[in-house]
């Protein structure tokens, strides 16, 4: 039993560590490379009025007269006390600015994240019951199809087909940013539709391969011959195994997920943190873009230390290997 | 009688032997020829789009928003810019980026990658775990962030693409190169005295070869995706450069009235990909490479 805890400790605190390394990053990109923060804030034709000793006055004010590896420390530790600081132009919290943002796509995001499970999970034990069948190759090839169709295309489309032709729902989205999380729902669901088609279409293929390679290993063969049927075998003995490659692939998934929900937002006007991410993007609003980065890639990380225990929890030779 | 069974040319038996070859028999299924087709028209259209282009890219050369007809085969846009040049360039562009920065960080990631395998030791640690920094950071915002940090311009979005997509080039080519080096032609190639970098170049890079191809293909299709979400954002591409994912974005105001406009660039993307993704299937079966391997 200690063994595991071990096992456990270690992955959390690899996931410390790349969350570290992540910030690095995040601050390399916004601080150090754009040249000068305060410059590259104001406006460029205002910029002209400022003197010498202006801008000097206003580096001082932010702090960013300081050393580099001082105020890299600072950030690190307000990252990770989730202390963001406040925006540089209207200096308010740049917590009450993401919050409800975060929120929505939270909602938007964990929901088609559910609805694309239960999809994968149904097309990948049914394609692989009989692999090289009719059903297999219509879903094998569909979720090709999917796979290969660019999210906004995807989003474009379902406002052409529901908004313009059919008149079912708005093409733009219009809810208030703070609005009731059930309200945020009901005007996710034409999102989190076009999210499925181009997530669902990748983890399918995964969790085909996964389940097509357990079917042929001795211990199901034993299954079958001792008369068991094929549903339970597929449900009890394979699937356990063919998720395995899913949870494995699961960094890439989350990540995956996130660039969609900004992509998607954009396309419905969804008032989430993809829409206030770009909006800081082209504002340079440095801390809001450090936080909605420090908090993607926080899920991220939270995503695939989960499915590495889950890794752990279902496959008794990940755990033997460590002993 | 004689002469009819006598002469079998030449070529028949050649097209046999091509046919039972792994490439033949991976373009023997039809949706692996659909890719292919797909992909060569895309290719062929972008080297050949300055002569194929009825009017110059940035040119006004009709009224805004006229329907596909006559003068202009696919209309012209919101400016009065004739859209099938628009859309030839659109391809150019996507091709250039994603293909320049994807070679790049082909090129870059395969060294890292063989390095962190064969040598292993503190540098694969070092490597590996740089990798899973950048593939934590979800690929658009490490994007956005990149080229925040870099720029815009072609240049620059060649780089961000090199940088953004060598992590995943580094892990696969890794994987392989751990696998390799337990095999017996690599113990043999030690075991004759030859030096780390000679087994690296000569024993272990000639059988990364399909697995490389297949590599930037599928890291292409990706990023051609990315920089097009990327510009439909309105972060990457920016006027009068032409970009598919900036058209789809511009049409998105005129969509009621006008909705083959947004038609247009979007399957010209979506057919891009479609083929990559279909060939580069195909293709990997035929190779023995399993594509949830990248």
């Amino acid at each position: 039993m200690p063994l595991i805890f071990s096992l456990i400790l270690q992955r959390i605190a690899f996931a410390a560590l790349i969350l570290s390394l992540v910030v690095a990053i995040v601050y390399a990109g916004t601080e150090i490379l754009p040249g000068d923060a305060i410059t590259a804030m104001i406006p460029q034709d205002e910029l002209v009025f400022y003197t010498e000793a202006d801008l000097k006055a206003l580096r001082a004010e932010y702090g960013m007269d300081r050393p580099v590896i001082v105020r890299f420390a600072e950030m690190w530790w307000n990252q990770f006390t989730f202390n963001f600081g406040t925006t540089l132009t209207q200096r308010e919290p740049v917590i009450d600015r993401i919050f409800y943002p975060i929120r929505n796509s939270a909602i938007m995001a964990g929901v088609a994240l559910l609805c694309m499970l239960a999809l994968v999970l149904t097309m990948g034990i049914l394609a692989s019951l009989k692999p090289g069948g009719k059903l297999d190759t219509v879903l094998s090839s569909g979720t090709l199809i999917a796979y290969s169709l660019p999210d906004f295309v995807v989003g474009n489309l379902f406002v052409m087909f529901f908004a313009v032709w059919l008149g079912l729902a708005p093409a733009v989205i219009m809810i208030n940013t703070n609005a009731d999380p059930l309200a945020v729902l009901a005007a996710a669901l034409l999102p989190v539709s076009a999210l499925c088609i181009s997530g669902a279409a990748y983890q399918f293929r995964l969790l085909r391969g996964g389940m097509i390679e357990a079917m042929s290993t001795d211990y199901v063969e034993r299954a079958r011959l001792a008369g068991l049927p094929t549903w339970r075998i597929a449900l009890v003995h394979v699937l356990p195994a063919a998720v395995i490659p899913m949870l494995n692939g699961m960094t890439q998934f989350v990540a995956g997920l996130i660039s969609g929900t900004v992509v998607i937002e954009a396309v419905f006007k969804f008032p989430g943190a993809g829409i206030e991410l770009l909006r800081a993007l082209s504002q340079r609003e440095l801390p809001t873009i450090q936080a909605i980065a420090f908090l993607a890639a926080l899920a991220v990380v939270a995503a695939n230390l989960i499915s590495d225990l889950a890794v752990i929890a279902l496959d008794p030779r990940v755990r033997r290997r460590a002993a | 009688m004689s002469e009819i069974t006598i002469d079998t040319p030449a070529v028949p038996k050649r097209w046999n032997q091509f046919r039972a070859s792994r490439l033949g028999r991976a373009l023997s299924e039809p949706m692996t020829l659909l890719g292919v087709c797909l992909v060569t028209i895309h290719l062929f259209l972008a080297v050949f789009a300055q002569f194929i282009s009825p009017y110059p890219v940035s040119a006004l050369v009709g009224a805004p928003l006229m329907t596909p007809g006559a003068e202009f085969w696919l209309g012209t846009d919101q400016i009065g810019r004739d859209y099938l040049s628009r859309i030839l360039a659109g391809g150019q562009v996507a091709l250039l980026v994603s293909g320049c920065g994807v070679a790049a960080a082909v090129i870059v990631g395969t060294a890292l990658g063989v390095f962190a395998g064969y040598v292993g030791g503190v540098a694969d640690e070092a490597i590996m775990r740089g990798v899973d920094t950048m593939m934590s950071v979800p690929e658009l915002i490490l994007i956005a962030i990149l080229t925040l940090a870099i720029g815009s311009d072609l240049t620059s979005l060649i780089l961000v693409v090199a940088i953004t997509y060598m992590p995943g080039v580094v892990r696969v080519v890794r994987a392989r190169t751990v696998m390799l080096a337990t095999q017996d032609f690599v113990r043999a190639a030690e075991l004759r005295g030859e030096t780390r970098l000679a087994i690296m170049v000569r024993e272990l890079l000639p059988n990364l070869v399909a697995l490389l191809g297949i590599e930037l293909a599928v890291r292409m299709s990706s990023a051609i995706l990315k920089i097009s979400a990327l510009s439909f954002l309105g972060l990457g591409v920016s006027q009068p450069t032409p970009d598919w994912g900036l058209m789809v974005q511009e049409a998105m105001g005129v969509v009621y009235t006008d909705p083959w406009f947004l038609m247009l660039p979007a399957v010209a993307l979506s057919s891009l990909i479609l083929g990559i993704n279909f060939m580069v299937d195909g293709l990997a079966r035929a190779f023995g490479i399993s594509t949830s391997e990248l």
